[in-house]
């Protein structure tokens, strides 16, 4: 009876968690940590697509995704309180960070973890590395990749990705540059603001919608980048990691919060407007610190109530991977590849603000949170009093920088700037109280300059943008609207040389260009002309898409009616022909001479074999080849000559077929 | 003498208090150890109940259509009307068959989305049933993934939470859940994500 009294007594006071847990050498988890307010199941859709997309992406297997939850205090205000500590790397308290480690401690079943912060969450994520750390956890078997990171570092060295528009970071470092406090790290990516979230005061902060929807590559491979460079080192004692103990002091706090956080949210729900009451107590706390320690400490708790400027970051600034103009459907894409974009650093002010003397009101300075004072007592704030007063900091942007591109005068398009140039040159407007600019080419930066100029290689087959982003003394910033470039390289070849005439003339000479590309392209700057200048073909009116333009020295040369005449003469013994476009930009060429000593193919007809042309071979981009070449062959539907021979070309376009007769029997051309 | 006597008598009584308020609070330890197991034992044969439920091919065929529900009823309650007793909420159950009227393969995930959501209201009681629905609502949005592009998962998704989500009362009962309960979780290890085969 004795017996079964005692093993009833410790089954009943002893604690259920005391069993060991196996912590596998194989495998990986991800404990995904999100940020403060976040909506009631965000949470869950945020982790629960992270780990969707990592399947589909990323071949590593065994990845555990576990929801490392940080919880809202308050209806937020314990959590905006908790960050505006956090900004300065101190802390309100641990209770969130010991729930969290205690809630992951039977889930984390791996030596290898990562864990990924958002937002807020980041500032855990960085704890939480440190403490497990020095919980048993080797070094090499963790890391942390943060998202929208307000946090100055990352710890154990790890990766982080803050997009240039993500406004609520943006609004961090500017109060934070104001205030003193360590800055969040610079942006490394500029991810466009996606639809809805251009006046969201929150916009391109979103895990699922401004980060992980629109960089999921990135992102993915990011992780498991991470993932691949940890090593399952040894565990002290066969667990994963050693838990924290809830202490009574953390036991109270979780009555404590089980009984208000409710408390606050039926509040929220019965008595104010849904979203109004975290920001007014957010309001309220930017305004009772606005008292107390200035408006520009106010920061981090002031970042969800305070919109960010348009002009510092615009909507207009974006990685353009669309193109602006519809992509040819024979063309390449544009590489699949998301473009990584290095932001770099936020540029110091030029001018470091200096204590100004002799002022005669008292200005508070700085508050601590929960500092512990001498007597032991823990006073809420420290208030630091009797100190100069410090002017405003210049937090004013300067004006936009208006964007050009120079081809762009040349465009082949006059609906869209599409030119056939890997090089163009782009410049700006000056601005008055701009230092500096910066250039953003498909999302990369370019290094500083004070020039109002660049020239720049741009990438083929696909839409390149550019903004340039102008910075005053006090490193201000502020972003140009985009220009978008379309870039081919070779719209327009030479497709057809009737060099040697026709059967019926030998001077009926004619040429052909094809437009390689799907839009109509204007002609007038391009230049056709031989190497020496000596003979021109005058372009004129349009080049359909995909069509032809048809040279002929008389209109009766061939069947089809041509688009433009031409008065000088091919030789018959050779010629190069050279087609550029703003005068230098060579397009597209011919053999030279020498290549084949006169033209490369084609017959001039002595009365043997039959008058042929100089066709381009289907697909062949080196013009100046000679194997991109063939003697012409009749269309399908065949041409013919002023004296209705079938001309051995395609002039004006059409598949080739069959063979050109020769003129006497036994002889092939 | 007497004196003897009272010390003893004073030495008994105080081995009796000590005795009774030993036993007094071993007593309360086990009532309350009685009703936490009860609890536990509640919370586990939830959690049971909820990784349990399994949608199957009638559902998805459409063999157990339940009829129009009354509409004075449909949104009288938080739980709604379940007349086919699918663990699907009629109106949500008809509404799906009628965007996707001809293709079993797209409605299978979104049923079973919707009945993992419809969780959320007859199940949820403390964080272990809601991480238990929650696995469940997980698995028809991975199981989703099977089957819609990745562009279009979200809002597919989205679609059903609009339909199971669909009066204020639901929405508010869904966010005092996860506002009360929510904790750290992850997957629900060794099963697959889809109820059906049928996405195979």
């Amino acid at each position: 009876m004795n017996k079964v009294a005692v093993v009833f007594a410790l089954l009943t006071f002893l604690p259920t968690s005391i069993y060991a847990l196996e912590c596998r050498k194989e495998g990986h988890t991800v404990v995904y940590v999100n940020g403060i307010l976040t909506e009631e199941g965000d949470a869950q859709r945020d982790r629960r697509s992270l780990s969707q997309k990592f399947s589909n992406i990323s071949e590593l297997q065994g990845v555990d995704f576990i929801n490392g939850y940080n919880q809202s205090h308050l209806e937020g205000l314990g959590d905006l309180v908790q960050s505006a500590a956090q900004t300065f790397n101190t802390s309100v308290s641990d209770y969130d960070l010991k729930t969290i480690l205690l809630q992951i401690h039977p889930q984390v079943t791996t030596r290898k973890v990562l864990l990924v912060g958002h937002s807020q969450g980041t500032f855990y994520t960085n704890a939480l590395y440190d403490y497990l750390t020095q919980h048993g956890v080797p070094n090499e078997s963790i890391a942390v990749y943060n998202l929208a990171t307000p946090a100055s570092f990352v710890s154990g060295s790890g990766t982080y990705l803050t997009s240039a528009n993500d406004k609520v970071i943006n609004k961090i470092r500017e109060l934070d540059a104001a205030s003193g406090a360590p800055e969040p790290l610079v942006a490394n990516i500029l991810i466009p603001l996606p639809s809805g979230e251009e006046n969201d005061s929150w916009g391109g902060h979103h895990f699922g919608s401004s980060y992980l929807n629109l960089k999921p590559i990135r992102i993915v491979s990011d992780v498991e980048n991470a993932l691949k460079k940890l090593k399952a080192g040894e565990t002290a004692d066969g667990a994963c990691f050693t838990a924290p103990n809830a202490s009574f002091g953390y036991k109270v706090m979780n009555v404590a919060f089980a009984v208000a956080d409710p408390t606050s949210y039926a509040v929220r729900s019965g008595v104010v407007a849904a979203n109004n009451v975290a920001k007014s107590f957010a309001g309220a706390i930017e305004n009772v610190l606005t008292f107390v320690v200035g408006k520009n400490q106010a920061g981090a708790v002031a970042l969800s109530t305070t919109p960010v400027p348009s002009n510092v970051v615009p909507q207009e600034v974006v990685v353009q991977k669309a193109l602006s103009a519809p992509v040819p459907q024979f063309m390449p894409q544009p590489s699949p590849t998301e473009p990584t974009v290095i932001v770099p650093p936020t540029l110091e002010p030029v001018v470091q603000l200096q204590p100004q003397p002799t002022s005669p009101d008292v200005q508070i300075l700085g508050v601590n949170f929960f500092p512990q004072s001498s007597s032991g007592a823990s006073p809420v704030a420290e208030i630091i009093e009797d100190v100069p007063v410090i002017p405003a900091p210049d937090t004013t942007p300067p004006d936009a920088p208006v964007v050009s591109v120079v081809e762009c005068s040349y465009s082949l398009s006059s609906d869209f700037c599409f030119i056939p140039s890997t090089s163009a040159t782009f410049s700006w407007s000056t601005i008055s109280d701009a230092t500096q600019y910066a250039h953003v080419l498909n999302g990369t930066f370019g290094a500083t300059t004070t020039a109002t100029t660049t020239t720049l290689a741009l990438t083929n087959n696909a839409t390149n943008t550019l903004a340039v982003v102008a910075y005053d003394s006090a490193g201000n910033a502020a972003t140009s609207t985009s220009v978008s470039v379309f870039v081919f390289v070779q719209p327009l070849i030479i497709s057809e040389i009737g060099w040697a005439g026709t059967q019926a003339s030998s001077s009926d000479q004619w040429l052909e260009v094809r437009n390689l590309s799907s839009y109509a392209l204007g002609t007038s700057h391009f230049s056709l002309r031989n190497a020496s200048s000596s003979i021109t073909f005058p372009f004129s009116g349009t080049v359909s898409a995909l069509g032809f333009f048809l040279f002929e020295k008389r209109e009766e040369a061939t069947s089809y009616a041509s688009n433009a005449t031409f008065s000088d003469s091919l030789s018959t013994s050779g010629e190069e022909l050279i087609l550029t476009w703003n005068s230098s930009v060579v397009v597209d060429r011919t053999p030279a001479l020498a290549t084949c000593a006169g033209w490369c193919f084609g017959v001039l007809s002595d009365s043997i074999v039959n008058t042929s042309s100089m066709e381009r071979l289907s697909g062949a981009s080196d013009g100046t080849a000679s194997s991109s070449w063939r003697s012409g062959l009749p269309a399908t539907a065949p041409a013919t000559d002023a004296s209705l021979n079938t001309i051995c070309g395609t002039p004006g376009g059409g598949s080739s077929s069959g063979t050109c007769d020769p003129l006497v029997p036994g002889f092939e051309l | 003498m007497g004196g003897r006597i009272g010390r003893m008598l004073w030495l008994k009584k105080w081995w009796v208090i000590a005795i009774l308020a030993v036993v007094a609070l071993y007593g309360a330890l086990v009532i309350y150890r009685v009703f936490a197991i009860g609890v536990e034992e509640k919370t586990a044969r939830a959690v049971e109940r909820i990784h349990g439920q399994k949608l199957v091919m009638d559902d998805v065929l459409g063999v157990n259509m339940p009829p129009v529900p009354d509409p004075a009823l449909v949104d009288a309650t938080v739980e709604g009307v379940d007349a086919n007793e699918n663990g699907i909420r009629d109106d949500v159950e008809l509404a799906i068959f009628e965007k996707y009227p001809d293709s079993a393969r797209t409605r299978a995930p979104m049923l079973q989305y919707a009945r993992a959501l419809q969780m959320e209201f007859t199940e949820v009681f403390n964080s272990e049933t809601l991480v238990a629905v929650i696995q469940e609502e997980d698995r028809g949005y991975f199981c989703a993934g099977d089957v819609f592009q990745s562009t279009l998962l979200d809002e597919t998704i989205k679609n059903v939470e609009n339909l199971v989500l669909n009066t204020e009362a639901r929405e508010k009962k869904y966010k005092e859940s996860r506002t009360k309960y929510m904790t750290s979780y992850g997957d629900i290890k060794g099963k697959f994500d889809c109820d059906l085969d049928i996405l195979l």
